[in-house]
Parts: structure tokens; sequence; C-alpha cells
């Protein structure tokens, strides 16, 4: 997009300038190769930021009750990924045939069902640390993928967890999150998928919302 | 029902074995994953014995209920930690040969060695395999069976099975299960009833390892079943690729411009509220 720019001004800039616009090029491929690695370890620096505010919440257990890390979980979740892309994906092809009223009460649901089904595998960790193993470009327009592991404080084996970074409306975002290469967008797909095609949307939409209110 | 479904079943599995014959010949080493199965309107999970599947899935279900999960409670409750990772390694050591195989028939010379030596490690120094002391001079399991060797020369993975005891498979996995069982040369060193022995001791001490897991799974998905399926398909398929990033999800970003777009108006999505 920027390179666009950057030849059309270089072309209206005339001949005489023609070395200065070269120059102007040299720079911003190189430049370019700069910004991509630094989008690299921006996206790294973000995953790391968000896993120290994970590790922080669960590190008080004792002093703070389920609720309130629940509550914390959820502010995590909410300023780390980006809930719209993620709840749009798992719905898939049932968006389109969704209606207004379906549409607003799957919306409605879906953060608090992500919360209800993950708040709770969150809170039974127990001094675990993480690592950022690497951080990979992604052969999707732009993405990044945040290779990082789990560790257990009993030594087990650790745990595999990527995260796919988008800028999405200019800030960092998760898109993806991968547990030993099972992604959730995915599984969530199928999942939900196969409860539509048994039940219909609005069985399915009962469904979200049974299990929501099944927390305690 | 069962027995319109049984036929074929029993096609599927001539048509893998027919296939099996072809590649032992011709040996060729196919990417197994399609870049069409995530495409947006692809939701085919191949389970055309879904119904039946079902059925068995809750009988298994039951059946872990009323028996092994609570012989694997009973058994979390009187060994303590400690002692079941040395059971799980011992466990975890006579399965070498086997992923050495299969290390093999799949052109692997890196995993095959590396089960090799693993074996070789932990059987001595490793007092009987107790201890899995290669994993800390850098020689990490590398779990290899023959579904995924069938996997890797191209074999298609084919309809969903829920087995009986067994639980999650499809003709591929299953298949690689009994051909495994027949390799495996403890299964010729072992006395019957200690075979039996160390079968039944590997449910326990595997059913032992995910009882909370397998318990949130149970109370947080809104369909056990296709949950269960869809986690047992991209968990084989992480094997077969032994740990490589899976091909990307092509996710389209709904931007603030697109959610602006949309024929109706309301409040952001992600503080969970709605607009009125």
């Amino acid at each position: 997009m920027k390179l666009i720019y950057f030849l059309t001004l270089g072309a209206a800039a005339g001949r005489r300038q023609g070395l200065a616009a070269i120059t102007v090029l040299v720079l911003l491929f190189s430049s370019a190769g700069v910004s991509a690695s630094a989008a690299d370890s921006e996206a790294g620096e973000f995953i790391r930021n968000l896993g120290a505010r994970a590790v922080d919440v669960l590190r008080d257990k004792e002093g703070t009750t389920f609720a309130e890390r629940e509550f914390a979980f959820r502010n995590i979740l909410v300023d780390g990924f980006h809930m719209r892309t993620i709840s749009r994906f798992v719905l898939g092809r049932y968006w389109k045939s969704a209606t207004k009223a379906q549409r607003r009460a799957y919306n409605d649901v879906f953060v608090d069902f992500i919360v209800r089904v993950y708040a709770s595998r969150f809170d039974s960790y127990n001094g675990e640390t993480f690592e950022i193993i690497k951080v990979l470009d992604s052969d999707v327009g732009g993405d990044v993928i945040v290779r990082t592991r789990i560790l257990r404080p009993s030594g087990g084996s650790p745990i595999g967890v990527d995260y796919r970074v988008r800028v999405i409306d200019g800030s960092y975002r998760v898109v993806d999150i991968g547990v030993e290469g099972i992604s959730m967008l995915h599984t969530h797909r199928i999942e939900f998928a196969s409860v539509i095609k048994r039940k219909g949307m609005d069985g399915f939409l009962d469904e979200l919302r049974a299990q929501v209110k099944a927390r305690e | 029902m069962t027995i319109g479904a049984a036929s074929p079943i029993l096609k599927r599995f001539g048509q893998v074995l027919a296939m099996l014959l072809v590649i032992g010949v011709t040996a060729n080493c196919a990417s197994t994953s399609s870049p069409d199965e995530y495409a947006d309107d692809d939701y085919s999970v191949n389970d055309p014995f879904e119904d039946i599947n079902r059925v068995t899935f809750e009988i298994n279900q039951t059946l872990d209920g009323l028996l092994l999960r609570p012989i694997a409670e009973i058994y979390v409750g009187v060994v303590p930690e400690w002692g079941r990772d040395r059971i799980n390694d011992a466990l975890n050591n006579l399965g070498e040969p086997v992923n050495f195989a299969n290390g093999l028939l799949q052109g692997n010379m890196e995993r095959a060695a590396t089960s090799m030596l693993r074996f070789a490690f932990n059987s001595t120094f490793g007092l009987a395999g107790f201890f899995d002391i290669a994993d800390g001079i850098g020689l990490s399991r590398a779990d290899e069976d023959f579904g995924q060797t069938l996997a890797v020369w191209g074999v298609p993975e084919g309809p969903y099975l829920m087995l009986p005891l067994f639980g999650p498979s499809n003709p591929r996995d299953a298949i690689g299960m009994g051909v495994d069982w027949l390799i495996d040369p403890f299964t010729r060193a072992l006395r019957s009833h200690e075979k039996y022995q160390r079968l039944i001791a590997r449910g326990i001490d595997q059913r032992s390892r995910y009882i909370n897991e397998l318990e949130t799974l149970e109370e947080t998905s809104i369909d056990f079943y296709a949950a269960m399926r869809e986690l047992y398909r991209q968990h084989r398929s992480n094997e077969i690729r032994n740990g490589e990033l899976p091909p990307p999800l092509p996710i389209p970003s709904i931007t603030l411009e697109d959610f602006a777009d949309e024929e109706y108006d309301q409040a952001e999505v992600s503080d969970g509220m709605s607009a009125e």
C-alpha cells in the first residue's frame, strides 16, 4: 500500500528527481524489512503481556474469589482476543441464514459462553509458567503465530499453545488459539454446526444460554 | 440399521486395505492435509455412522462412569503422583520398539533413532524404564504408531468410528492399532495374561491423566460427542504432523467498518452487552 503511494509520488516527481525516487524506494524497502521483524517482536511482546496478566491473576488465588478471577479473565479475553472476528468465524455459514433477532441473541451470549467454557479451565492452573518459543510469520496475510508453551510446576510434559495474532482496527488481537495443535475456533465451529443441524438455530441458542446459566 | 451400516464400513475397510497394498508397493509420501479442509462451506466431518457412533459413545460413557473412571480415581487417590509418573514412564518405555518401527516405516530416521536411543538408555540407566532419563538429555518421546504411518503413506483417515471400549477411531487408526499389536515384540515376549495386564494398566494410566480435563470438557460442551470427535481428529492430525503448525484457518477479520455495515445496528459484541 505504502509502496504504491511512493511509486506514484516518484513518477510524479519526474525524471530529474528519478534518482531521489529510487533512493526513497531503497529506503522504503529496507525499512519494510525492519518493520516486518519489528511486527514479530511486537506480537511476541503483546502475547508476553497478556500472559503476564494471566499469571498475575492466578498468583494470588487465596486472596481472591472465583468470581473476581473470572471477571479478570473476561477482561483479559476481551482486551486480547478479537471476539467479533472469532464469534463470526465460529458460527460460519449459519450467520448468513440467521434472522436479525437470532444474530443479536448470538452476539449477546457468545462472550458469556466463552467465559463459561474457559474460565474454569484457566482457573485450574496453579503455579504454571509460560515461555515464548518462537514467533513465526504465517502464510495468511499478515498473521503472526506466537508459539508458546505452558510449563507445569510438577515437571510434567509442557503444553504447547500457539496464538494467531493479527492487527485489526489498529491493535494487536488474538484471532485463534491452538492447544497442542488443536484449533479452538475450528473445534467450536464444528461443535456449533453439529448442534444447529440437530436442533435448529433457536435450539442452539437455547443450548448456549443454558451453558451460561449453568455457571454457579 | 446396524447391519445396513456394517456393509459400507466393511467396504471402506476393503478400500483402505487395497489402497495399502498399492501404496506399500509405490511407497508414495503424499501430504495428508487437504487445503479444502477449512473451506468456509466445508463442515464435512466424515461421520456417516453418526447415529450408531452416538449410541456406542453413550455405552462407552456409561461403562467409563461405572468402571474405568472410578478405578482411575482410586488409582490417583492411592498412588502418589511420583509413583504414577514412574508407571507411566515404564509403560511408555514398553512402547518404544513400536515407535522405532513406525519411525523407520515413515522414513523418519531421526525419530526412529530417537526411539531406539530412548529405549536403550531408559531400559538400562533408567532402571527398566521406570525413569525417563532420555528426556533429560534432549531425547523427547517420538510417539509413532501404524495409524500415523498409514497417514504418512497417504492413506486417508476414512469415516469416524466410535469403537466399543477403545473409543474414538477411524479405519486407518483401527487397522494401525491392530498392526501395532502384531509388530510389538512385547506381544510375543509376554505371556497372555501379562499382555492383558499391560493393556489394562495402560488404560488406567491414560484415563487417570485426563480425569479433570474430560470432566470439564463434558460439562462445558453443548455437544460432547461432536467436541470429542473434533478433538480426536485434530489431535491425530497434530501427531501425524509431529507437532508442526497446521494449515492456517482462513479467518476473515470483522473490522469496525464491516460491523457498522451490517444490516442491523448493534453494540460491540466484545462488550458482551447489547443495545436494545
